[in-house]
């Protein structure tokens, strides 16, 4: 094609101009897989600069290794506590399967659990925390199943009502996902309901018979709306306890080999290379390790000090923070009044509660993070960093 | 990539590479000028080449360069920097490049689609830049961009083929 040398010109202009806007507009909208493809390109390529400044930060600056030990707590102390909290009373000819939570979605009413058809668990089965009634299990995979919660929208629950003077009368809730709680639109005494009154789950006819025996919880009555406009409705009050982002127990009849099952993690050791970022400074630290998967943490004498904000083929970059840090990713542990915590009590609780991550997006639940007044803590130049498998399954006892 | 100017300015950009790390560390380190910016705004002349090969060249390296020693994605370094030398070209045509002042706003300008994007990404990963910083970086590059692009060496830089 013939082109003049200015209108050449021109072309190479645009050209470079639209490959520059395509660049921006990727740094400010990332799409994901891209990102991660092009660090897994230039990981390989950029390490030996990075392992060159590393050497030569500590030749200008050598690193002190922290010489205090600090006070290592096994997460496995808050798997107790929730399997404490958690576990419902045993049923004759019945047993509560427990499963792990990968994901919540609670303004949606589903939950994900790390175990499916390996596990035997079958659709339809109950889910259940301590004496709370959550849902039922409604799509399992090979290693994974998803339960809808009471609150799913159009998922409809047999519920029985307490009334004040003994009296118990049968109703029927219906989840709403964002749009709220989980309303009453069918009660068999509407005469007789009123605001706080205990509401407990009602067995379908087929479910199994030893079932009844549980007395669920669905939590309390409380009226919504407004009356003069007739919008004013009966809704389930009772939200999800803090501990059950962590497990659940599925009741079965029949089971197999193993009662628990825990999401697999995997630790590799690492090495420290660079503590500092060039571009936005101090608060981050390149380590490399030889797995190919972004770890979700690196952690050091069984304390985890950051997450992993990007991955390049066999190193990355993580986040230092300190335990009060990890803010809502992080819960509590009240030991006095036995109860997991999430963000907005153990931040109101003045005392140092021990932080334990709350699980999900990657990170398993129930790492020990510290003290809750504990400072962010250098890693030194041998760690480990820790790997979460999703959907493979192992017995965790 | 053969030319004698590319020779110093790779080995000058590496090492400066190696040694951004301990720069940023430096007190007030946090508002220093971006190092691969400033290299490659002294390093490409105005006006840009015909060719726009050599400068695209240039800021993939550089920010291949840069994503070694920081979290930040490569993209942001590869957007920024190229959007840094539009922004210099366009201005640079229209203002008078014997005056420091003018070189130093353009310089300046050059500067801050890299510094928004930076601040952009510190934010997304949770450690906010001080805007206070993010103005000094604009103003250090600004100000040496001025002090060390005198027209009069400008004229033989990276132009190929011409006299």
């Amino acid at each position: 094609m013939f082109l003049l040398p200015g209108a050449e010109r021109y072309r190479r202009g645009v050209f470079c101009a639209g490959l520059v806007v395509f660049l921006v507009i990727q740094a400010v909208f990332p799409w994901q897989p891209l990102e991660d493809g092009c660090n897994r390109l230039i990981g390989p390529l950029t390490r030996p600069i990075t392992e060159l400044s590393a050497a030569a930060a500590e030749v200008v600056v050598p690193t002190a290794e922290p010489a205090e030990k600090r006070q290592a707590l096994e997460h496995s102390v808050l798997v107790e506590m929730e399997r404490r909290l958690g576990k419902p009373d045993a049923l004759p000819g019945m047993e509560w399967l427990e499963v792990p939570v990968v994901s919540l979605e609670t303004e949606v009413g589903r939950v994900t659990l790390a175990a499916g058809s390996d596990f035997h668990i079958a659709s339809g089965q109950v889910v259940a925390y301590g004496d709370r009634y959550l849902g039922r299990v409604t799509e399992v995979g090979a290693h994974q199943t998803t339960v809808e919660l009471v609150t799913a929208p159009n998922v409809r629950t047999g519920v029985m009502l307490q009334g004040r003077a003994g009296i118990r009368s049968k109703a029927v809730s219906l989840g709403r996902g964002r749009a709220g709680p989980a309303v009453l639109p069918w009660l068999q005494e509407a005469n007789h309901i009123a605001e706080g009154q205990s509401l407990t789950w009602r067995p379908r006819p087929l479910d199994p018979p030893n079932l009844h025996a549980a007395q669920l919880r669905l939590g309390v009555t409380k009226r919504i709306g407004d009356e003069q406009r007739g919008t004013a409705v009966w809704t389930i009050d009772g939200s999800l306890p803090t501990a059950a982002e962590g497990r659940l127990y599925v009741a079965a009849s029949a089971v197999g080999e193993r009662l628990v099952a825990e999401p697999l993690q995997v630790q590799r050791p690492a090495r420290r290379l660079l503590l500092d970022d060039a571009v936005l400074g101090s608060g981050w630290c390149a380590v490399a390790a030889d797995i190919a998967v972004k770890p979700a943490v690196f952690a050091e004498q069984g304390q985890v000090g950051g997450w992993c904000s990007s991955w390049r083929g066999n190193w990355g970059w993580f986040r230092i923070a300190a335990p009060a840090s990890w803010q809502s990713q992080a819960v509590a542990l009240q030991s006095e009044t036995t109860s997991v915590l999430g963000q907005k009590d153990w931040q109101q609780v003045d005392e140092a509660l021990p932080l334990f991550t709350r699980g999900g997006n990657g990170v398993p639940r129930g790492l020990w993070l510290g003290f809750r007044n504990q400072a962010a803590r250098l890693p030194s130049s041998e760690l480990s960093v820790i790997v979460q498998a999703d959907g493979v399954v192992e017995d965790g006892q | 990539m053969n030319s004698p100017r590319l020779r110093i300015i790779l080995p000058v950009a590496i090492l400066l590479t190696i040694f951004a790390p301990l720069f940023r560390q430096l007190p007030g380190g946090s508002g220093f000028p971006d190092l691969w910016l400033l290299i490659l705004l002294l390093a490409v002349p105005v006006p840009a080449p015909d060719s726009w090969r050599r400068p695209i060249q240039l800021v993939f390296l550089f920010g291949l360069l840069r994503s070694s020693v920081t979290v930040v994605s490569p993209f942001v370094a590869w957007g920024g920097l190229g959007a840094a030398l539009f922004v210099r070209e366009a201005l640079s045509r229209r203002l008078n490049e014997y005056r420091f002042l003018l070189r130093f706003l353009t310089g300046f300008c050059a500067a801050i689609p890299l510094t928004v994007l930076d601040r952009l990404v510190a934010e997304r990963l949770g450690t906010p830049m001080d805007s206070a910083d993010a103005w000094m970086r604009c103003l250090w590059v600004g100000l040496l961009v001025a002090v060390f692009t005198r027209p009069q060496l400008k004229k033989k830089a990276f132009s190929r083929g011409r006299a």
